[in-house]
């Protein structure tokens, strides 16, 4: 059959020839072609033979026979029939044939493989029992059978559509036809996908579908721990991912998308919302979490290797909606493994999983936010009624419920009710006590920030503000801090290395910058500081210096300068007394029983003098002490010898500030040396001199020696009782013997006083830094408004004379804006500093909406 | 995957045949240089057909045509005359090799300003071995247009042949239309040979 046709086309070819070679006498030639030409009849002849060959081979290549095929031949007589204009008919008939082809074909032997187990999975009616392998090995046999008829008619189409070449480049394209390999994946769809199965009577039920019902329950299985051939999913997959619902091949058409897709999504979102509320009942947090982020890992490797990577982003909302968003916050909640547990167990892990998992559902992480949140603020309201509680001492303390129990990071124990008997040691240990626990809790949420939150920006907020919060809830944060820092200036560093005095002093500028109230703790700080600082009780003047410089870069300059004020004090002082001694030594005074000094000479202005001073009660005269004729000489030697520098200059003295160096002598003293050195304060020793002018026995009341000194009465009862009731200074004997000091109390020198040490440190009742007395501070709350005041007048003046004119909301706004970092300024107190600028006629009142203020030159 | 590698080595590269004409004379080429230039060429030799298994394909062209198309697979340029290059524009065509296709077309392109219009029966042989859109049709149409004499074009034997070839002289109408309504005409020396590939 073919031979004919091949010595026809030979023939062709031949006139080609002659006529290529361009010799002349083409008439010939002419009435051959004249002959062809008008022979309608042939054409079609042409055609059928030409077709009948094409035919047959297609239904070779289709049966796997394509090697005996000549493909030169066949692609020549298709070439013929598209030179002869015959590309459509020839197009149609490809397309009829393989329409054919697919219908008869393909289709049964894809239906052949389906067993009744598996139509079941589509209608979900469990009429037949099956067990989970015989449906499994069921609809793999049909994914195998569509695979198999998938692939081989991929091969054969591009085979044909070789074939079909020169048709697809000249007659396709002029006529805007899809390609023969296009049209041919539709008529799979069609023909193959979207048959309906007999067997089923409302004849919904397609082949398409049945296979995504397979393919959905393999995916089930999986996810229910089966195993299945990933593989031979992925092919179906990938066969839908290559179909199309038009020939545009469109992407968002691929059938993958329009009719597999959103079956697999709605399945995974039932499968998931069952699974998170089970999983919410059955287990706990930890186990959530993991399941959870093992469920998203999951589905990630799943789109990968079993499904396309364009459901990627659609299966994780749903797992993110569905397993996560839904329950997270219950989880967050759960009672026993929640956040808090994991807060309080140190489960950096479970945290770093719930941390992901909120990562993934919102940006924000509300809920573990305020989780994390609540826990801080709970645990530092509990470290905050620890300290006040001791404060407070009994009589709050009943009233208050008892504070919740067991915090195993603080290990924060009960108040004790021996608080009563030291209170105010008590307190100032308690106000230690506070802060060393708010950094316990700092460096745990720290930790817990770094290595299970990623150092989240959000929660690292979040955190900062709790702390903010609960550490500003508590009104004596201020003074707790500084007698922090004045507890380990004084003793704690002792025999520390410079790293960790370093990491001590970053840890409490760390709390500083927490503390709204700057201004109350620069107060508190100025007057603790002053007391180690005269009393020289630092034990590190570089750990001082030190803890002004780190200050000064956590908040700012203005907030150190006074500070650094008295360290210059202090440095000039020492100056001072040397080259006093010089101008002593000069003129040449020859009293060996010369009083020495030393002098600390304080500016007024930045030293805390008023609360260094004696608490003076209303209506007490301040005369100065009275001191005997010995000292007054030497105090007025440097008078004359400091105003003679410094004109125009007024010193006064502090004799409550002061510290002596006196040698007793104890003629009934045990043991070979009679003398003792005692260190006393200033008022200590106007008090013992008295003693030397007076008999063995003689004795002196209480009264009398206030007369005579002119010590203020609280200092002097202070000072008494160190030196008559105190076990170890008895130096003086007191008549009665009491605990507590009277006007009419008897005292005489103790002759027989005995103390093993050569030096002996005087101590006066309560004369380190310590908490304040409620009296004490509500004096310094009432100070330290004053001072706000004027802060605030000048921040309104700055801004009014800079900006002339300015209505009353940004007024506010910005001094709060400029104060903020000093203290939260009280609206209320802003506004009557307004009213009072307005009555000192620096500010009008201006008569429009808004209210608003023009500044007065 | 390693036709990268091809570009710079014949080593090791096989060859397939061309068997041609009733001697069937063999032409030995190498097959990779064929799948790079015709997409014909490649499904002959990777498709799966008889041709991928015997490494010979049998062409029904004469032996000078693919003659020419060897050497200008190797050499990229082949000396001929205007005839042999239509046929080798027709072969280029039927094979898609599209650069063949553009070699002849420009060497076509070159000469016509020259020379008279090829005889219409050679004309006729080549409107059958090409589509509607072809270039060579284009190129042809032009000739004529700018090289036949009118006395020729108003000959009985011009006239019979355009019988014999209604689509040619439906394409001449079409550009002495055009000249007829604009006038004016490109010269031929504004012509580019883009205006044809």
């Amino acid at each position: 059959m073919l031979q004919p046709q091949k010595s026809r086309e030979q023939s062709t070819v031949n006139t080609c020839l002659v006529s290529g070679r361009g010799s002349g006498a083409p008439s010939a030639l002419e009435r051959h072609r004249q002959a062809e030409h008008y022979d309608g009849r042939s054409d079609a002849v042409d055609f059928d033979e030409a077709w009948n060959i094409l035919r047959s081979s297609l239904h070779e290549i289709h049966s796997k026979n394509a090697s005996q095929l000549s493909f030169e031949e066949l692609y020549r007589h298709a070439y013929k029939l598209v030179l002869k204009k015959k590309g459509e008919l020839l197009y149609q008939k490809v397309k009829d044939f393989e329409e054919d082809w697919l219908a008869q074909t393909v289709q049964p032997q894809v239906l052949a493989s389906i067993s009744p187990t598996i139509l079941c999975l589509e209608t979900e009616a469990a009429t037949i029992a099956a067990t989970v392998n015989e449906k499994r090995a069921d609809g793999e046999k049909l994914l195998r059978s569509l695979k198999g008829a998938w692939e081989d008619h991929n091969l054969c189409m591009n085979m044909i559509t070789d074939v079909l070449m020169y048709m697809e480049r000249v007659y396709c394209k002029d006529f805007r036809k899809p390609s023969i390999f296009t049209a041919s994946m539709g008529q799979f769809r069609d023909c193959v996908l979207r048959s309906p199965i007999q067997s089923d009577h409302d004849r919904r039920t397609t082949i398409g579908k049945l296979v995504t019902a397979v393919i959905l329950y393999q995916i089930h299985m999986d996810r229910e721990g089966d195993i299945i051939d990933k593989a031979l999913l992925k092919s179906c997959v990938y066969m839908l991912e290559g179909l199309f619902e038009s020939e545009e091949e469109d992407e968002s058409t691929r059938l993958y998308l329009t009719s597999f897709e959103e079956d697999f999504l709605l399945a995974s979102r039932a499968f998931y919302s069952t699974e998170g509320s089970r999983l919410l009942l059955d287990a706990d947090a930890g186990t959530f979490c993991r399941h959870a982020r093992k469920r998203a890992d999951e589905e990630r490797d799943r789109c990968r290797s079993t499904l396309s990577p364009l459901t990627l982003p659609k299966i994780k909302a749903v797992i993110e909606e569905e397993l996560i968003r839904r329950h997270l916050g219950d989880v967050i909640a759960l009672e026993n493994s929640g956040v808090r547990y994991m807060l309080d167990n140190d489960l950096v892990d479970e945290l770093e999983m719930i941390y992901d998992l909120s990562a993934r559902v919102d940006s924000d992480k509300v809920e573990l936010r305020k989780a994390v949140q609540g826990r801080i603020k709970q645990l530092g309201t509990d470290v905050n009624h620890a300290a006040s509680n001791v404060g407070m001492s009994g009589v709050v303390k009943q009233a208050l419920p008892k504070p919740e129990i067991t915090n195993a990071e603080t290990g924060e124990t009960e108040p004790q009710v021996k608080a009563l008997d030291k209170p105010v040691n008590q307190q100032t240990a308690a106000a230690i006590q506070w802060v060393d626990d708010v950094l316990r809790l700092k460096q745990k949420y720290d930790l817990v920030l770094l290595q299970a939150f990623q150092g989240d920006q959000i929660l690292q907020t979040a955190i900062t503000r709790s702390f903010s919060d609960f550490i500003n809830e508590l009104d004596r944060s201020s003074e707790y801090l500084s007698l922090f820092f004045d507890d380990h200036m004084r003793k704690g560093i002792k025999g520390k290395t410079e790293n960790e005095v370093d990491v001590l002093i970053e840890q409490g500028i760390l709390l500083l910058g927490y503390i709204q109230d700057k201004d109350m703790f620069e107060r508190y700080y100025k007057k603790h500081l002053s007391k180690r600082l005269l009393m020289k009780r630092s034990i590190s003047m570089d750990a001082e210096r030190q803890m002004i410089s780190k200050m000064k870069l956590a908040v700012g300059n203005a907030f150190t300068t006074r500070i650094e004020k008295m360290f210059l004090d202090m440095n000039t002082s020492a100056d001072l007394t040397s080259s006093y001694k010089q101008y002593v030594n000069s003129l040449g005074d020859p009293d060996p029983r010369r009083v020495e000094l030393d002098v600390s000479v304080l500016t007024s202005t930045v030293w805390p003098v008023e609360t260094l001073m004696t608490s003076t009660k209303e209506g007490e005269s301040r005369s100065a002490c009275i001191f005997p004729a010995g000292i007054e000489r030497v105090k007025h030697g440097f008078q004359k010898f400091y105003l003679g520098k410094h004109s125009g200059r007024q010193l006064t003295w502090q004799a409550k500030l002061g510290t002596a160096e006196v040698r007793g002598f104890f003629p009934e003293c045990k043991g070979q040396k009679k003398t003792r050195d005692l260190t006393v304060s200033t008022h200590g020793m106007l008090i013992l001199l008295l003693f030397n002018d007076m008999g063995k026995d003689d004795t002196i009341t209480c009264e009398e020696i206030q007369a005579r000194t002119n010590i203020p009465m609280n200092d002097l009862f202070r000072n008494l009782q160190s030196l008559s009731v105190a076990p170890k200074t008895r130096i003086l004997r007191k008549t009665p013997m009491s605990k507590d000091v009277k006007l009419s109390d008897r005292f005489s020198f103790n002759e027989s006083y005995y103390n093993p040490a050569q030096k002996i440190k005087v101590l006066l009742v309560t004369s380190g830094n310590q908490v304040e007395g409620l009296e004490e501070r509500s004096e310094t709350e009432r100070k330290n408004d004053d001072e706000r005041q004027g802060v605030i007048d000048a921040a309104l003046v700055r801004i009014m004379k800079q900006r002339k004119e300015l209505a009353h909301q940004k007024l506010i706004a910005e001094v709060i804006g400029q104060l903020n970092t000093r203290f939260s300024p009280d609206i209320p107190m802003v506004k009557k500093r307004i009213e009072s600028l307005i009555e000192r006629e620096y500010l009008e009142r201006l008569e429009k909406e808004p209210a608003s203020y023009r500044y007065l030159a | 995957m390693v036709d990268s590698v091809r570009h710079f080595s014949y080593v090791n590269e096989g060859t397939v045949s061309l068997v041609v004409g009733e001697k069937k004379t063999k032409f030995h080429i190498h097959a990779h240089k064929l799948s790079e230039v015709s997409t014909f060429f490649r499904a002959a030799l990777e498709s799966g057909f008889r041709e991928a298994g015997e490494r010979m394909i049998t062409l029904s062209e004469d032996v000078e045509t693919v003659d020419c198309f060897v050497q200008w697979v190797y050499h990229q340029k082949i000396r001929v005359s205007e005839n042999r290059n239509c046929d080798l524009y027709i072969f280029a065509d039927k094979y898609d090799i599209p650069d063949l296709k553009r070699y002849a077309l420009t060497k076509l392109f070159r000469i016509i300003w020259k020379c008279r219009p090829p005889a219409p029966f050679k004309v006729e042989n080549w409107y059958q071995h090409t589509s509607a859109t072809s270039g060579l049709r284009l190129l042809i149409r032009d000739w004529y247009f700018w090289k036949a004499s009118s006395e020729y074009l108003a000959s009985k034997q011009f006239h019979d042949a355009l019988i014999q070839n209604p689509e040619f002289a439906a394409d001449l109408v079409a550009v002495l239309g055009r000249f007829n309504l604009n006038r004016m005409c490109p010269k031929p020396e504004n012509m580019e040979i883009e205006q044809y590939v």
